[in-house]
């Protein structure tokens, strides 16, 4: 078991690019939850700004339906964007964060995402980004046990 | 994601703490007392038995009958619940990116269909 709580990505585009693909709601409904599932424009409520609040549904190709509640937290064009959320909007103080950086590489632009859990400390998070992979990696003996 | 939230939550904030990890490290090689755990750390007893607590609310161990040593096992399920529900995040963030990736080049080259490998004019 690794670290899958950090995902990293290069996109052939220059970075101004990316940070309007990913910010932006035209864009954002169109590649937010892969390419199986649909957000219809008209369902994602989506104005960009500090402390808003962003609402979508997300079509599942099961047909069922996934409601979504996010809240934008850090906007600094084009190195990082921050935002909370989560697909239990009754539960609005379980909004996870979620921090987006934005470099630029060879090759295009790098995001790295960091998704924690609610409810923590950036203390908690330093240390669980600090141990979490050689905490796990002693535990998968255990975990393969009960696998 | 389908697991409880709750229960994730305490699983997370319990395994945050370096010691508390160190202390589920050394229950995977084997069921300890308070003492036993006490040992490596430079901690009382008492210390030691609130960490123990937190570990048990989150459901990573559990305490023997025995009432005097009492010895504490690891428990290690919420664990497994753990791991799928962050290769789950991960997961969805991933195709998200697939997504993101594949309309970044629909943008950038508008004329360019997906099954033409040629330069664009």
């Amino acid at each position: 078991m690794t670290d899958q709580i950090t995902v990293t990505r290069t996109f052939a585009a220059p970075r101004e690019l990316v940070w309007d693909v990913l910010t932006t709601r035209e864009h954002f409904a169109v590649w937010f939850g892969t390419e199986a599932v649909d957000v219809p424009l008209e369902t994602l409520n989506w104005d960009l700004g500090v402390g808003n609040r962003w609402t979508a549904v997300m079509h599942l190709p099961d047909g069922t339906t996934k409601e979504w509640l996010g809240e934008f937290v850090e906007i600094d064009r084009p190195n990082r964007f921050v935002m909370k959320l989560t697909d239990e909007p009754e539960n609005p103080d379980d909004l996870a964060p979620v921090t987006m950086d934005l470099a630029e590489v060879d090759g295009g632009t790098e995001i790295t995402l960091t998704q924690v859990t609610p409810g923590w400390s950036d203390e908690d998070r330093q240390a669980l980004i600090g141990g979490y992979n050689a905490f796990l990696d002693s535990m998968q003996g255990v975990l393969d046990r009960i696998g | 994601m389908k697991v409880s939230e709750d229960q994730l939550s305490r699983t997370f904030a319990a395994l945050a703490d370096p010691t508390r990890r160190a202390m589920l490290a050394r229950l995977a090689r084997g069921e300890a007392t308070v003492g036993q755990l006490a040992e490596p750390f430079d901690m009382s007893f008492a210390a030691v038995s609130k960490h123990l607590r937190v570990l048990q609310a989150a459901g990573l161990v559990t305490r023997g009958r025995d009432a005097q040593y009492r010895p504490a096992q690891l428990d290690a399920r919420p664990l497994a619940s753990a791991s799928a529900w962050i290769e789950d995040y991960a997961r969805f963030w991933a195709d998200s990116f697939d997504a993101m990736g594949s309309y970044l080049e629909r943008i950038q080259n508008p004329h360019k269909t997906s099954n033409t490998e040629g330069e664009p004019s």
